[in-house]
């Protein structure tokens, strides 16, 4: 408890399996429902107390899109009619399989 | 663009790193290794990302459902072999003794014992909380698929019922039938008849107990009432408690304290309450009040109100407010009527009400025949004064029981609407009461009441007090049933202040008025209005003919000033219509030629301006102003005014004509006067015997008057008033009626009431045509009861004397019913 | 065929006719016919044709090329030069990213057209510069050109003045259509579907469309999880692109489910392929298997396939025969069985062998099997393990049956479905009240013979939990000389209604109550009276009840703050209601009303 507490800081780490980083707020990343759970600060994950998300099985060009997709979320959180995000065909298929992996 | 569009798209991988993954075995011993670590609490060095990843590999491995099976058998493990082996062994032998321990030090042993145990119990649970919300964190891909793809139930759900399968229900030893949960059971019912019976328990810990039985289903879908708490908790600590508080209830009673009773049960519920909040759950609240209810209140709050010498009665004897609002909310609780307590409330109303309607036939008492009205003036005053006095007191009396057990409706009843109808119909219950062999009085004392007040009892009284004083008044009117009888009286009472002005105030006259329109309707006051209506219509009449008198006729005449009184004959009691007995037919008195003159003008006026009228003379109602002159022995003379009653004005003037001394017998003044004996025989006395206002002389002096009696004119009166009242023996005041007096009340009441009866009747029957016997007598009592009560045999009656009259006809036998003849 | 049947059914459609619209009646009154019309107007663009020619011919006999007759009077040399740069300029211009955009404008011309696109851009990129004379296009006056000169009708530029009178024509109407249409159509059909959600779709969802986007350059879906397949089956079907190349995606040996809602695209080998290429199917589901035919059947049971759950919809071309043999086969191991649909086999026999040997069954469902009859229904009550059962009979069925065959299985019945059966009376209800213990979703819809009383009788102290999902729609009188109903209401009305939101309101989920029309105002009213919530109601069905106002509604969405979708079709005294963010309103008038109000013409 005591040492995840300091370490709630804004921000959090989400690493690619191929080792990109990408440095988003904290809410942002818990729009994925997986990203959330791992943060939890009453569970003692070394995700929890490190505030770094290592994500083995996806690819720095997925989670890129994966993290312009949690900022458009947050964006248009409270707004109806959200025009679609645009996704490059060819990613489509492993954006959706991490999707699924990250509950998002 | 076409060389764009054209771009593969790459398929997907489960995990960049094709490696080790792909075998089920590896990933589940991975998998089930960490989460040992998880229950071991020693998560962090675990990564979520790995452990969900495992599960995520194994469900894409479509072996999803044989994690599923795993995961339990992992977790049931885990529980039989460490968890429910930690609990059992916190179950020390004290526990599991029978309920009922009562020594004190063994239940003191028992009572840390049993705090281990929940202690142990309580981490047990939350460890198991907590872990397997981890767990189910870690799973929540494989418990998505599960529950999408195969409708299980979630993985947190199951394994929930794992612990209460393998933890709570499983038996403490191997050889025994006892569970785990037997003993939490009767640990906490323990723990309560401990903090019940006085003793300080860690609330804290027990509901944290509670909180795993309210988290625990007996089935699978966990429905809200399949809570175990619900399902096998809650209905043991209902049942204890019902013992526990028909023995409580028990105890209580035998104290004999209604007092305490009332304090403990009150105590009780707040304790229980607050139970509810602290130590056990919400759930249970109303549940555990229906017991105290029942148990405790319901069972014995009659008892409780009726307990000799501390129940009801000496509350409210001794205005006990406390106690009387304890009771009160206790009885709310169980009966919306609180039976036991209104009937205790009303016998009581009603038995002080009986001492007040004794007191004050006690006090008028001493006047031992109510008829003593033909013996001497000096002894008989005494009495009639007594009685009215009584009357005065009894409404002081009544007034002061109201305000009582007003101040207890308020302060302890809280206004209860129940409550306040029963106190309302017991007063008027005592009220209506007849009193011993005569019927109620209250009618004619409410009305002396008023009377005395608005002929001295408001003197020197703000404007407030006479409002508070007449409200008061109103209030007690509004507990008499007979209102026509009130208004008989009141009309009585009224015609002698209005036409004697008497009155203190006529502003308070008509305050009043308008005080009974507001509570008991406009017909009522009518004629009492028309009564003051005709007040001012004769002062304008006076004042009009003494100008017509001025103008008219000769101005010398030594003339005789006039003050009339014209009143509408049906608005009037009839006492004063028609004090002639109206059986005998009377010529009406001969006035002397002056005022015979005056009388004839005024009429000749009268006529004049109203035609048709009939003016008949009230000579017993009236006063004249004369002045005498006493011729001294010493040859002094000695003017004094004179204010007698017309009669005996009468009287006087036929002196003038006869020569000093000579005399006039009884008989010789009847004659000349043809005043009614009566008030002849009155008006003699009150001006030959009254000791102050002897303006004649009797020979022979006595108090009787005999037909042979002489009378002289009485030179030597003496008075040191240059005016002198001489008011008429008896009939001048408003005072109890006698016997007599009332049986001709009650005669002209019940003809009156005939008559309404009757009017309503035809009312009724005009507008209906035909009606049921039964209906039509309902309709009739709705329609009078503002007025009265009337009686089912007069109404009978009237309707026999109506068919006889041919006014409605029998149309039907059975069931009667009655037709309107037009 | 298909082309076939088209030609068959025109022609028997020249034979009916319709019936006129209002303005062809008005053309026809005053002597107008589309033929005519479309006489004068080729006469017309004839009459014009010449006439131009006439000019030219005129004006610059000599000059063929059209494109260059403005350049009169100009020196060989200079024209030759100026054709040179002409052509550099030309080139330059189709390179441009603004003669793409221009060009994917006109859609369809040949390649050839390229070159009078670039042209025609020329022109106008030559049009003078800023600083520059010219005379008005529409008055003829000389001014002097600025960056804000507008283009007149023919391309030419204008004055101060003249543009200033046409922007005051074109402008707002231009500005305002294309703010308002900005996706209003995307939005009224989303709202159709109830989607009204707030914010963005899941990342999951939105890559889900664009794979649906891009199918067919798609190969392979990879290690795709199944949950995703079966929403990029459902998607795809929607769009009715599966076809036998997008079926193979589908079809991967690890998995064990296949999910094809619209399989009217497939052949019969393609339904083989689907058993021979995933050995481990245990959950089958195919709708619109129009061509699956006896010998897939024959395929399938020789392969020996694991199949707990199977639904086929309108496989017409599998005999009873197969059927029985199937029934024979799969029957010990099935779990699930839903068939609908099919008017050519199923018959009483065959159902009678599926009840037979289909022992463990927990859920069937029947819908639409015209041969169904009695007899089947009768059989089904041997089911001894059915936790689920969802029934459409197109045969008129024996009401005792029915009661019976309900009667012996309803205790265990976990949901309960019965469509169409419009001479169950009280008694069923009754039945359901007296046996059903653990039932979380009940439908019983268009019944015109269950009273109120009976629905009261039946939520009124019902020993069995809340229920979840109820569908009672349908159930009223219908006698359209007394549209109010007999005094007594048939149906699901006033009291019904409130017997059922006491018993089950704190659970429900989903209420369909349309055409209960006999539920007054009153009722509704009670029902979400103020204070009363119902927490869990997602979605509610209130069509055809007129008695629904704007006050109602909007007590709904009062008493339920879970509500997604409201369907309100034909409820004519909703006008105006204030609808929540994230509800979806369907139906109504306000959907009509919004369309016309944002053309704003």
């Amino acid at each position: 408890m005591s040492a995840s507490k300091p370490s709630q800081s804004e921000y959090v780490t989400l690493v690619s399996g191929d080792g990109f980083e990408f440095v988003i707020p904290r809410s942002t990343a818990c729009v994925s429902g997986t990203i959330r759970r791992m943060l939890e600060p009453s569970s003692r994950f070394s995700e929890a107390v490190t505030g770094r998300c290592v994500l083995e099985n996806i690819s720095g060009i997925v989670l890129e899109k994966v993290c312009e997709y949690f900022c458009y979320n947050e964006k248009n959180k409270n707004q109806t009619y959200v025009p679609d995000m645009d996704i490059p065909p060819e990613l489509c298929l492993e954006l959706l399989m991490a999707a699924d992996y990250l509950d998002t | 663009m076409a060389l764009r569009a054209r771009q593969k798209i790459r398929a997907p991988r489960r995990g960049l790193t094709v490696t080790k993954t792909d075998d089920f075995e590896t990933n589940w011993k991975d998998l089930s290794t960490s989460l040992r670590k998880i229950h071991t609490k020693d998560a962090s060095n675990l990564s979520f990302e790995q452990l969900y990843r495992n599960s995520y590999n194994i469900v894409l491995m479509m072996r999803g459902e044989e994690l599923y099976e795993r995961i339990k058998v992992l977790e049931r493990e885990w529980l039989e072999e460490e968890v429910q082996k930690r609990v059992t062994a916190s179950i020390s032998p004290s526990l599991l003794l029978a309920t009922h321990v009562d020594v004190q030090d063994q239940a003191n042993e028992r009572r840390e014992a049993g705090e281990r145990f929940l202690a142990v119990l309580k981490e047990a649970w939350e460890d198991h909380q907590l872990c397997m919300g981890m767990i189910t964190d870690v799973l929540m891909y494989m418990d998505r698929v599960m529950s999408t793809d195969h409708r299980k139930p979630s993985i947190y759900v199951v394994v929930m019922a794992l612990f209460r399968d393998h933890v709570l229900r499983s038996p403490i030893r191997p050889d025994t039938k006892t569970t785990v949960y037997d003993v939490l059971e009767s640990t906490v019912l323990f723990m309560i008849q401990l903090e019940r019976s006085g003793h300080i328990i860690d609330r804290p810990l027990i509901r944290h107990c509670i909180y795993m039985l309210e988290g625990l289903y007996e089935t699978i879908t966990e429905e809200e009432s399949s809570k175990l708490y619900l399902t096998v908790f809650e209905p043991a600590f209902l049942e204890a408690s019902r013992k526990f508080y028909q023995a409580e209830g028990r105890r209580l009673l035998e104290t004999g304290d209604a007092a305490t009773f009332c304090k403990s049960a009150m105590d009780r519920l707040s304790e229980e309450t607050e139970r509810c909040i602290d130590t056990l759950s919400s759930l249970t609240e109303a549940k555990i009040k229906d017991v105290l209810d029942n148990e405790l209140i319901k069972n014995n709050i009659a008892e409780v109100v009726k307990l000799e010498g501390t129940g009801a009665r000496n509350m409210l004897d001794n205005d006990r407010i406390d106690n009387l609002r304890s009771i009160y909310v206790l009885s709310a609780r169980v009966d919306s009527k609180k039976t036991p307590l209104t009937t205790a409330v009303q016998k009581r109303i009603v038995e002080m009400g009986r001492e007040v309607n004794a007191s004050a036939i006690a006090s008028a008492a001493p006047s031992k025949k109510p008829e003593a009205g033909e013996k001497k003036p000096s002894e008989k005053e005494k009495p009639v004064n007594l009685q009215t006095v009584a009357a005065i007191k009894w409404v002081d009396d009544i007034l002061a029981l109201k305000a009582k057990f007003d101040n207890i409706w308020q302060n302890a009843f809280q206004c209860d609407q129940v409550m306040q109808s029963a106190i309302t119909s017991s007063f008027s219950e005592f009220i209506n009461l007849s009193q011993g062999a005569a019927d109620s009085r209250s009618s004619e004392y409410l009305s002396l009441f008023f009377d005395e007040n608005l002929k001295k009892g408001i003197k020197g009284k703000t404007d407030s007090e006479v409002d508070t004083l007449l409200d008061n008044g109103i209030t007690l009117l509004r507990y008499i049933k007979d209102k026509d009888m009130f208004e008989a009286y009141y009309k009585k009472h009224l015609s002698r202040r209005l036409l004697m002005k008497r009155s203190v105030s006529m502003d308070a006259e008509r305050q009043m008025i308008s005080k009974m329109k507001m509570e008991v309707g406009n017909q009522f006051t009518q004629r009492l209005e028309a009564m003051f209506k005709d007040m001012t219509i004769s002062e304008d009449l006076t004042s009009s003919y003494k100008e017509h008198v001025r103008q008219s006729s000769d101005p010398d005449q030594k003339k005789v000033e006039l003050d009339i009184n014209v009143l509408t004959s049906t608005m009037w009691p009839m006492e004063i219509m028609s004090n002639v007995r109206s059986e005998d037919v009377q010529l009406s008195c001969i006035f002397p030629k002056e005022v015979e003159s005056v009388k004839q003008s005024f009429e000749q006026f009268y006529l004049g301006k109203h035609n048709g009228r009939k003016l008949s003379w009230q000579a017993s109602m009236g006063t004249a102003d004369i002045r005498a002159t006493f011729q001294r022995s010493n040859g002094k003379t000695q003017r004094h005014e004179l204010n007698v009653s017309t009669y005996a004005m009468i009287i006087l003037l036929l002196f003038n004509d006869v020569p000093a001394g000579e005399s006039l017998t009884y008989t010789e003044i009847q004659a000349q006067t043809r005043i009614p004996d009566h008030d002849l025989i009155r008006n003699l006395q009150s001006l030959a015997v009254a000791p102050k206002t002897r303006v004649l002389k009797k020979d022979p002096m006595s108090k009787d008057v005999k037909p042979t009696d002489k009378f002289f004119f009485n030179h030597d009166f003496q008075s040191p008033f240059m005016k002198v009242r001489i008011g008429v023996v008896s009939g001048s005041a408003n005072k109890v009626e006698n016997q007599d007096q009332r049986k001709e009340t009650e005669k002209k009441m019940s003809e009156e009431r005939g008559a309404s009866i009757e009017a309503a009747i035809v009312r009724i029957m005009k507008q209906r045509k035909t009606l049921i016997h039964s209906q039509l007598m309902n309709e009739v009592l709705t329609q009078l009861s503002a007025r009265f009560v009337p009686d089912v045999n007069m109404i009978k009656k009237r309707i026999e004397s109506l068919i006889d009259r041919e006014y409605l006809e029998r149309v039907e036998e059975d069931p009667p019913t009655y037709g309107y003849v037009a | 065929m298909y082309q076939q049947f088209r030609a068959e059914r025109r022609q028997t459609r020249n034979q009916i006719r319709g019936p006129h619209s209002a303005l062809t009646d008005f053309l026809a009154s005053n002597n107008i016919s589309a033929a005519q019309i479309h006489q004068n107007h080729q006469r017309r663009l004839r009459d014009f044709e010449r006439q131009s020619a006439a000019e030219r011919q005129g004006s610059s006999p000599d000059d063929s090329d059209d494109d260059e007759f403005q350049h009169v009077g100009e020196s060989a040399e200079d024209r030759k030069k100026r054709k040179r740069k002409e052509a550099v300029a030309l080139a330059k211009i189709k390179q441009s990213k603004e003669f793409a955009r221009h060009k994917a404008r006109r859609t369809g011309g040949p390649d050839d057209a390229d070159d009078e696109i670039a042209r025609e851009m020329m022109h106008q990129r030559s049009q003078p510069l800023p600083g520059q004379l010219e005379n008005c296009e529409i008055c003829g006056k000389r001014f002097t050109v600025t960056p804000y000169s507008k283009a007149g009708p023919q391309g030419g530029l204008l004055c101060s003045k003249c543009s200033k009178a046409l922007a005051d024509d074109e402008k707002k109407p231009k500005a305002n259509r294309r703010g308002a249409r900005s996706g209003r159509r995307q939005n009224q059909s989303n709202l159709l579907d109830g989607l009204a959600h707030q914010g963005a779709l899941s990342l999951a969802e939105m890559c889900t469309k664009k794979v649906a986007d891009n199918i067919n350059d798609i190969e392979e879906f990879g290690d795709l999880p199944s949950q995703l397949l079966h929403r990029l089956s459902q998607i795809l079907c929607k769009r009715r692109v599966l076809t036998p190349r997008t079926l193979n995606l589908f079809l991967r040996p690890d998995l064990d489910s296949i999910d094809i809602y619209d399989a009217a695209r497939l052949e019969t080998h393609d339904f083989e392929k689907i058993f021979a290429l995933m050995p481990n199917l245990s959950h089958v589901n195919i709708r619109f298997a129009g061509q699956l035919k006896d010998k897939v059947i024959e395929y399938m049971l020789d392969r020996n396939l694991q199949v707990k759950r199977l639904q086929l919809d309108a496989a017409n071309l599998v005999s009873d025969a197969y059927w029985q043999q199937l029934f024979q086969k799969l029957g010990p191991q099935l779990e699930t069985l839903k068939l609908s649909n099919l008017d050519f086999s199923l018959d009483d026999e065959t159902i009678e062998v599926m009840c037979l040997y289909c022992t463990p069954l927990r859920r069937l469902k029947l819908k639409q099997c015209w041969k169904a009859g009695n007899r089947s229904l009768q059989a089904i009550s041997g089911l001894t393990s059915l936790e689920h059962l969802s029934l459409d009979y197109v045969q008129e069925i024996e009401i005792e049956i029915l009661l019976s065959t309900i009667s012996k299985i309803s205790p265990r019945l976990q949901t309960l479905s019965l469509e169409g059966f419009s001479n169950a009376d009280d008694r069923l209800l009754g039945i359901i009240h007296d046996n059903c213990r653990a039932l979380t979703k009940l439908r019983f819809s268009d019944n015109a013979v269950c009273t109120d009383r009976g629905f009261v009788n039946l939520f009124t102290g019902w020993a069995n939990p809340p229920l979840e999902n109820v569908d009672l729609s349908s159930t009223r009188d219908v006698d359209n000389t007394n549209p109010d109903g007999p005094k007594d209401a048939t149906g699901l009305a006033s009291r019904g209604l409130v017997a059922l939101m006491n018993h089950s309101g704190s659970k429900l989920q989903k209420l369909n109550i349309a055409s209960c029309r006999h539920v007054s105002h009153s009722a509704f009213e009670e029902i979400f009276s103020a204070g009363t919530t119902y927490p869990n109601l997602k979605e509610l069905d209130v069509s055809f009840h007129t008695v629904v106002d704007d006050y109602v509604v909007g007590r709904i969405f009062q008493c339920c703050p879970k509500l997604q979708k409201l369907v309100a079709f034909a409820c004519f005294n909703l006008r105006d209601a204030q609808v929540p963010a994230g509800v979806a309103l369907i139906g109504g008038l306000k959907a009509q009303d919004s369309i016309v109000l944002q053309g704003n013409y």
